[in-house]
């Protein structure tokens, strides 16, 4: 059964043994991003894996033996980013502000939170 | 009965605040870095560094896919798939990430320039959801 509330689809089976949540996000051409992160030179993983996938074929609705143009972006790519790397759809500005904020909050209220819980824990000892 | 649950609720507020404390110190020490860090081109940015760069996703027509839940044509992609879990003892039911995958390893940007910006999607954190559709299904996938 599939329901449409608030313009997200949910789907429901007659069993309720187990519930799974799925998030999708999308990536749309033209899309400004963001992104924050260790630049690096293509590594060779990265090589291979494009390389491998330029031949097999990346995706499944690619007919075989069509031309794949994988190696176009490797041609092209300049930077790579791995490790943590942070994207977002927001302002520089925006990211900054909510990571400020957030962070306040937390340093506000977590470092209270913590010398009280450790005072009641050991004040029968003390 | 009575010290076991003052017990409990003082090791929550010891283990709430620790948490709250590291959180904070995380994103303090991001902003930070985001902060000091200056907007780079992808021609110029340095190599090696922390690199800040903003640009467009990029993807040739052909290599366009369809997503599954919101049937919308795009460069990528992804998924988080999580699972309803109640912890009996202590009655905690949360979400927990089971599974993630993503349509391509590697998303590109481009800011106009002729080259191009490779992300690997596995490492990639997000400060701002893009544009998310969440579906709950219940029994297996």
């Amino acid at each position: 059964m599939a329901l449409i509330k608030n313009n997200d689809l949910m789907i429901v089976s007659e069993n309720f043994s187990r519930k799974y949540r799925i998030k999708e996000k999308v990536f749309l051409p033209g899309d400004e991003l963001f992104i924050h992160g260790i630049s690096k030179n293509p590594p060779s993983s990265y090589l291979h894996t494009i390389l491998g996938e330029a031949k097999v074929g990346r995706r499944a609705s690619y007919k075989e033996g069509e031309a794949f143009s994988e190696k176009n972006y490797l041609s092209k790519t300049r930077l790579f980013f791995c490790g943590k790397v942070y994207l977002t759809a927001k302002s520089e500005q925006e990211a900054k502000n909510k990571l400020l904020l957030t962070s306040i909050l937390s340093r506000l209220t977590g470092p209270p939170l913590l010398f009280w819980g450790l005072y009641l824990l050991l004040s029968p000892f003390i | 009965m009575t010290s076991k649950i003052t017990l409990s609720a003082i090791v929550a507020l010891v283990g709430g605040g620790a948490a709250l404390t590291y959180e904070g110190l995380k994103r303090w020490k991001l902003f930070q870095n985001i902060h000091k860090t200056i907007t780079s081109k992808v021609v110029s940015a340095p190599i090696g560094e922390s690199v800040e760069i903003r640009s467009k996703v990029f993807s040739f027509p052909e290599d366009l896919t369809v997503s599954p839940l919101t049937q919308t044509k795009c460069a990528a992609y992804t998924w988080e798939i999580e699972e309803w879990k109640e912890d009996i003892k202590y009655y905690r039911p949360t979400w927990e990430l089971c599974s993630k995958y993503n349509s391509i390893p590697y998303l590109y940007f481009s800011d106009d320039g002729k080259e191009l910006a490779a992300v690997d999607l596995d490492q990639s954190e997000f400060i701002e959801d893009i544009q998310m559709t969440t579906v709950e299904v219940t029994d297996s996938l």
